[in-house]
Order: structure tokens, then sequence, then C-alpha cells
């Protein structure tokens, strides 16, 4: 009788602390959307560019509050979000900010009189470009004080604590790890903590190797504390990201596989600068493939290398590897997010600001307004000084020179290769930090080119047409199969089964198609991929040889940016058997729903400032989301 | 020995040998007042065993000690010698840093006493738009295929509505969302769906309503009228608010004093004042010569 009565109130103590746990399930799970990447002003480079927006300011403005951009405009959100973590650059965190404190001994740093007299946009960049070299060949000893570095980690994780609303608003404490091989391969990551972090974050000056990083995270995984490690910009890493290498160049090995994906469940697949989903000479059969390419290594103007730099690719090489008994460690989940420098995210088009600051922060110097003669003649001075620049510059630390101008009437900056973007999705069961961390670990997860698009994948056997308008669809697809990010395991040879939903931003343009990209490996070990559409808005058929959607004619006006209004889905829905399944082959399947055409934020700044726009520079966008795959296994 | 001392003075060369060592002697004294003094005394050591221990977790052991100690002298010498070179009469780093000080010193100095119930009180009348809410609705919805099926629909929920979780489609949002407001109802729906919902007035089921996504038959279950706030539960935030409103407040009243002690003198610009501006890439260069030239000849 007592054991009961102890029972009882056991019970209703667990019944009262989480009810919404007791009631939610896989079902009820909403998609939230979020912002993982975002610099403050404690952020070396950020500083420079002239932000002066701390954390503070940044979850203000992810909560819809109006914030000021370094050039004095008011930023504020369409919509605000329901998560964000701040990341700033673990190395010289808070630094730069103390190069203004002559007490310590960094004022006197030969890099400072270059810092602290930037004040134009050319002289930030100049700024910018001195930093590098030193963050490069870890000649920073001499620079770095670790107090500094702790006191501002303690302010970073104190903000995260005073803006966090479980149930309303999540933050997370995070940091970018921004690490490189040689010189300028991007193989940098957000560390994300699940909930409390450590005192000290890990960074580039304790270890470039990721896979220390890596191992870091796993000893704390072990005292309680667990955080993922996010990717990021591999389009400009030279083909380092997802290369079939480890760090130092050795074999990669099922270890390996484990403790990556173990700590990198998610990658960004698309933010400011580019979307790394595929590239076009990779994935010639997608028309859809040339989206936002940022062809350059980070901070420079060197190319960066196509292979390996593409999420795309990896999945296929995560295949091949899986093959040859070395694990597969390119089974991760996708989200979006900014990386902005301004402490706000610019998500839309039409309300476009970039990410530098200063140094980005008008049509004009983002290259999409037309320059007067006195400015074109500054940009051929700016020109010929990054070329003398760079000629007394060892070859290897070379940040390069642009190819030759197609449209000389505008600035051509490796910003203008940069777009308006993206979102992290998040299917959780409520919003807190517990959930939504959840939600990333299991990767169900989608990624957005900013507006809020909304995706669904499940995957698994006997779904049916009918079960499209099924009031109980998502249930029973949760029951009888797995959502994205999942592994299904293949079935007596039989093709299986998805059921792909997506919904549009009511803010943004209507759906025009809904798209299965799958790739495969054969029986000789070589892999391969495939878009296939599943749906088009308006009702009409898929043609079954092309697996095209017919041109729906969505247009958009250049002179006005007014799209189509009659043409175009709310939503996009369809149960798809793939067709051309072997059995005995591994798979990949992720959905891509793809907005109608509308003006990009190039197209927008010119008719604002009232330019011919940029002929070199695309006119126009299909804004669009992915989904995080589903494998097939046998 | 008169005679003795009489020919001594006006010998020359005594008064030479006297010359001269009142010369070393002013020289010595003079070099003495230049000899400057650095104090190591315990405050300071401790001081920087401080920093130390913050950086490594540890003590310094002697050796460090020795090095922490000399640095500080170096340091210190370094910096008296920028001093006398007037280094930083127009350091910009130090500029700003003097500026920072004084402004996190007026934003500290402010906000000393707490407020009293009453002060807070005021504060929470005057700012009642702050606290209140608006106007919120809580309501469930069926989302179907077309026009036609919604007024069908429709019509059998208002005859049994006890299975309505079971009719129409599956829709990627919620089927039922409590006390939302116009804005966040828009924000989720489109702004027409909730143009719609904020003037319907029936208690029944209502169709058809067309949103971004397709066609929905709604139920508006409750409608929360717009709310005033009431002190007490409050008291925690607006005791925040009033905080940040006094700092505020305190921040520009000192500085609106500062600034007064002040007068402008401003130069006229002659530069054509363009979006190109200062921050303008490449051709601020130029901008800034013309602006330069034209300040120096008024």
């Amino acid at each position: 009788m007592k054991i009961n009565k102890k029972l009882a109130a056991l019970g209703a103590a667990i019944a009262i602390s989480v009810p919404q746990l007791a009631l939610a399930g896989a079902e009820d799970r909403r998609a939230m959307f979020g912002e993982t990447h975002l610099h403050t002003n404690l952020s070396f480079d950020a500083f420079i560019f002239g932000n002066r927006n701390g954390p503070d300011a940044a979850y203000d403005f992810a909560k819809g509050k109006a914030i000021t951009h370094p050039l004095g405009f008011d930023m504020k959100i369409r919509v605000p979000l329901d998560f964000q973590a701040v990341t700033d650059h673990a190395a010289y965190l808070g630094m730069v900010p103390a190069m203004f404190d002559p007490e310590s001994a960094v004022a006197n740093h030969p890099i400072a009189a270059g810092l602290r007299n930037a004040k134009t946009a050319g002289e930030r960049r100049a700024a910018f470009g001195g930093l590098l070299p030193y963050i490069g060949q870890q000649v920073e000893d001499d620079l770095l004080d670790m107090n500094i570095v702790r006191d501002t980690w303690a302010e970073i994780k104190a903000s995260a604590e005073r803006n966090n609303e479980p149930g309303k608003f999540t933050t997370f404490i995070g940091y970018e790890y921004t690490s490189s091989q040689e010189t300028f391969e991007n193989l940098h990551r957000n560390v994300i903590f699940k909930g409390d972090a450590p005192k000290e974050p890990f960074s580039r000056l304790v270890s470039m190797n990721p896979e220390n990083l890596w191992r870091w995270m796993d000893s704390l995984r072990e005292q309680g504390m667990d955080s993922i490690a996010i990717p990021h910009n591999s389009n400009g890493s030279d083909g380092y990201m997802f290369s079939d290498k480890t760090y130092d160049g050795a074999e990669i090995d099922k270890d390996y596989a484990a403790l990556r994906m173990r700590n990198e469940p998610i990658v960004e697949v698309s933010q400011v600068k580019g979307t790394s989903e595929t590239h076009p000479l990779q994935s010639p059969n997608d028309e859809w493939a040339a989206f936002e390419i940022m062809p350059y290594q980070i901070a420079t103007w060197n190319d960066s290398k196509i292979d390996g730099s593409y999420v795309r690719q990896a999945y296929r090489r995560g295949l091949e590897m899986q093959a040859q008994g070395k694990g597969n460690p390119y089974k991760f989940g996708l989200i979006s997010a900014s990386d902005t420098h301004v402490s706000a995210g610019a998500f839309d088009e039409y309300d476009y600001w970039s990410k530098i600051g200063a140094v980005d922060g008008t049509g004009r110097l983002r290259g999409a307004v037309r320059l007067t003669w006195s400015q074109r003649l500054g940009a051929q001075i700016f020109r010929m000084q990054n070329w003398w620049r760079q000629v007394n510059t060892p070859v290897a630390q070379r940040t390069g020179w642009p190819g030759k101008n197609p449209a000389p009437g505008y600035l051509q900056m490796q910003w203008s290769s940069w777009g308006a973007s993206g979102l992290a999705g998040v299917w959780a069961e409520e919003n807190t930090r517990a959930s939504i961390f959840d939600a990333m670990r299991r990767k169900e997860t989608f990624a957005t080119s900013g507006p809020r698009l909304k995706v669904r994948l499940f995957g698994g056997y006997g779904f049916n047409d009918k079960m499209l308008n099924d009031p109980q669809m998502v249930r029973k697809a949760y029951a009888r199969g797995v959502s994205m990010g999942g592994d299904m395991k293949a079935r007596l040879g039989r093709a299986p089964d998805f059921l792909l939903w997506a919904t549009q931003d009511p803010g943004s343009a209507p759906l025009q198609r809904l798209q299965m990209v799958k790739g495969w490996i054969d029986a000789e070990g070589k892999t391969h991929e495939k878009v296939y559409d599943a749906a088009c808005a308006g009702n009409v058929p898929v043609d079954a040889t092309t697996n095209r959607c017919p041109d729906n004619n969505a247009k958009v006006d250049l002179k006005s940016c007014a799209y189509s209004a009659d043409t175009g889905d709310g939503e996009l829905k369809a149960h798809w058997q793939d067709p051309d399944y072997k059995p005995g082959e591994n798979a990949f399947y992720y959905v891509r729903v793809l907005e109608n055409p509308t003006c990009r934020w190039s197209t927008w700044d010119a008719i604002r400032a009232n330019s011919k726009p940029n002929p070199s520079l695309v006119a126009t966008i299909q804004e669009r989301a992915w989904s995080s795959p589903i494998w097939l296994e046998h | 020995m008169q005679e003795g001392l009489r020919k001594l003075a006006q010998d020359r060369l005594i008064w030479f040998v006297i010359l001269g060592v009142l010369l070393f002697a002013a020289d010595r004294w003079l070099q003495a007042r230049e000899q400057q003094v650095i104090k190591i005394d315990l405050p300071l050591v401790e001081k920087l065993v401080a920093q130390w221990e913050g950086q490594t977790e540890r003590r310094p052991n002697a050796r460090e000690l020795d090095a922490l100690i000399e640095g500080h002298i170096r340091e210190e010498i370094l910096v008296r010698e920028a001093a006398r070179l007037g280094l930083d009469d127009d350091d910009i780093i130090i500029r700003r840093r003097l500026a920072q000080k004084v402004e996190f010193m007026m934003a500290d100095e402010t906000v000393k006493d707490l407020p009293n119930r009453e002060q807070l009180r005021r504060f929470f009348d005057e700012n009642r738009a702050e606290y209140d809410t608006p106007e919120t609705l809580s309501w469930r919805h069926v989302f179907v295929e077309s026009e036609a099926q919604a007024r069908q629909v429709q019509a059998v929920l208002n005859a049994d509505e006890s299975d309505w979780q079971n009719k129409g489609k599956p829709f990627m949002l919620n089927r039922q969302y409590a006390r939302q407001s116009e804005l966040e109802l828009s924000r989720l729906m489109g702004t027409q769906f909730a143009l719609a919902l904020f003037q319907e007035t029936t208690k029944d089921w209502r169709a058809p309503v067309q949103s971004a996504f397709g066609w929905h038959v709604v139920k508006i279950d409750t409608r929360h009228a717009a709310q005033q706030a009431a002190f007490e539960p409050l008291i925690e935030r607006v005791a925040r608010d009033y905080q940040k409103m006094q700092r505020q407040q305190a921040l520009a009243a000192a500085w609106a004093e500062l600034r007064g002690r002040i007068r402008l003198n401003l130069c006229r610009l002659r530069a054509p004042q363009n979006e190109a501006g200062l921050a303008h890439g490449a051709s601020g260069h130029f901008a800034r010569r013309i602006i330069a030239r034209a300040c120096s000849g008024a």
C-alpha cells in the first residue's frame, strides 16, 4: 500500500513535470525554423567589418526586434525564429575588441595598426587580409590572450541562458571551429551544445585537425556534455571537406567514419556564401544544379576544387566507402544557416544586406549596381593594389586576384557570388533545447535557401496513394516507415515507397515542383545519381519518360519583380515508388522542392538604385528546400 | 692667505674648474631628476600572479614569477617611452578604449537604487501597451481539397463534429492552435486567412476559407479579448524593464551633459553626398580626399 502510494506520487510528479512528453508522439512533431551560424562583434572578422552588435542584440533580432547594420540602417526579420545559436569564431574570440585595450600586449602587435586605422570598405578588407596569414600560420601565440577568450566565452554562455525561453524561443551555446588545411581550404564547423558547455572552446589554435575536435567532443560527452559539429561551406574547401582521405591524408576506415558520424550528424548545405548541394559539372543531368554556386576558397579569389566539395557527391562517396568496408562517414542530414557577421541573418532576397557589414552592405559594393566613373577608377586602383600585394606575397599564401570582370561597369567581388540564405528546419516535439537538439541528432532536419518552406519525407513499404489524403497520414507513415534522416532496410527485393510533401512559405512564391534526388551504387561499385520530378504544380502529371514536369510558365517581371500569381501550388504531395530500383543496390533519397522563380537580391538592388542590373549576375532565383536523405540499406 | 685667495680668484683656471664642477653637478642633478622609479610591490605581484593563474590555473614557480615581473618592468618602460614620444596622442585604439571606458562608467554609475513598488506601478501604468496582450484566437480547422468539399465538410461538421480530426486531408502544420494573434496567424497561414478569421463572428464551423496552402473549414473555439495586463504577476519583468529604462535615460542624460559642453565647428563639405559615401569601397579614397580639401580650406 505504501509502495503504491509512492508510485502514484511519482507518476503524478512525472505527469506534472513532463506533460508534453507524455502526450507528444512522433506525429506531433512540428517544423521549426532557426539559425545555427551567426557571428557577433565578438568574432575577430565581424568586428573589423564594423559590427558592434553583441549576442544579446543577435537574440533580439531573432525574436523580431530591429537592430542596426554597421552602415546605419535597420535590420528586421520578416518572421521571428524559433531557435538560434550564436557561433563566434573560437580562435581570437573577443580578441579584436581587446586590441582596443592599450594595456594588452595585443595592441602593440604589428597587425594592430592596420586594424585600428581601417575605415573604408577597402581598408577593412585589407585589414582582414592582413590578419589571415597570422591565423593561417600560427604565429598567433604573441597575439592570443586566453583570459580575454575565456571572459568572452563566459559572456556568450550567459547571453544564451538569458535569452532562452523554453517553449517559445530556444537558444544554443555554440561557437565556430575555423579550421583549414595549409592555407584557405575551408574546414569550418559550428559546434552546438545540447545544454551546458565547457569552460573554454576547442579552437584551431589547439588543433587544426577536425578529428581532434571530435575526440574532444567525445570526451565531453562522457562527462555528460553533448554536442554536435556542423560543417559548412564545403564549396570553399578545395575538395577537403568530403575528401576520400583523412585530414592527414590517411585512408578512411570504420573508426574514422564512426567518430565523424557520432559528432557530425548534419551539414550546413546552404548559406550566404553559396549553396553546396551539387555542382553542374558533377550533376550534368540536373537542370537545377547551377544554384548559388560560390567557386572560391574562403576569403580568397583562388578556385576551390569541385571534387570533394559538394554534398551530393559526398553521399555517393559514402556509399562507395561503405561498400569497400570503410564505413560511411558521409551519412549526414541537412540544414542551412546564414553565417551572418552582422548579428542578423539576411534570408530574403528583397531585404538583403549580405553578411560582412561595411564591406558588402550596399548594392554597389556587391556588384549589383552600376558604378560612377570615379568609383570605376577607384575600383581599378584597388585591383592594382591587390595585384601588387599578391605579387609580393609568397605563392602559398596568395589570396589571388579576380579574373576578367565580365561586366566592367560593376564591382566584381567575392560577395557578388553570394546570396540570401538560409534557414535550418527541424521536426521537433517542442521548442526546447533537448527536443530540437535530438531532432538534429536523428537528422530529422531540412534546409531552405531562405523562405520558410516546409518539407516532409517518409520511406517504407506499404504506402499507397490513398494515404496522401488520409488525415492520419503522418501517424501511419511514422508507424510503417522512417522519416527523413533515417535508414531503411530493403525488404524482399521490393522497390521502396516514399511519401514526399512540401508546403510554401505564405510570405513567398508558390511551389513549382517537388523532386526526389536519388543516388545509388551498382554491383560494380560505381555510383550514379538521378533527379525525378515527383509532383507538379497545377495537378499536372509528370512525364514518365523524362521524369519532368512540363513548364508551368511562371514568370517574373524584372522591372517590378512581380511574379505570376496564377500558377504554382501552396502544397505539393506525392506517393513515389523508385522506378529504377534494383535489388541489392544501396541508395540515398532526398527531397528537393522548388518555388516559382522570383527576383534575386541583385535585381532588387538594381531596381531600388535605379540602375541597370548587372548582366553577369543571375536575375532570378528559384528558392528551394532540401530534406535530409533516407538511406536504403541491404 | 688673503693674498693667496685673491690670486687664486684671479686665476682663470680655477674658475674653469669651478664652472666645470657646477656643470657636472647640474648635469647629474638633471639626470637624477629624469631617473624614474618603477615600484614593484606586493599588490602588483599579486595582480600578476592572479593573471597567471587565470591563464594556467596554477601558481607560478620562482622562475616564472621572475619572468612575470621582468615582463612587467619591460612593458612599463616601453609604455613610458611611448608616452614620452607622444605615441599615445593620436592613437585610435587608445582613444576608443578611453571613450569606451567612460561609456561603461556612465552606464555603471547610473543604476544604484532598486526601484520601489510605487515607482514600478507608475512605470507599469505608463507603459501598459507593452504588457497588454492583443486579441487572440483559439481555433481548429480541417484542410480540404476544394471549395466545394469545404462546404460539404462544413455541413457535416456542423451536424456532428466529434470526428473532426479524421476529416479532410492531412495538413503540414497543426490542426489546432491556441491563442494566436493576428500577426502570428498571418505569418503561419497568410494575411488573407488571418483577416478572414479575425473578422469572423460565427461560432459554427465556417467554410470556405482560403489560405496560402488551399481550402479550409474553420472553427473558432474561443476568442480571447485583448487583455489588460495585471501588475502583480508581471512585477519582475516590470522591474527589469524599469531598470533598463533607467539606465538608458541616465546614459542619455550623462551624454547630453557631456555633449552640451562642446561646441562643434562644422566644416562645409563641398563633395557631393551620394550613396557612395565614405564607406564606399575603393571610391572612398576619392571622397575622403575631396572632403579633406574642403575642410582644410574652411
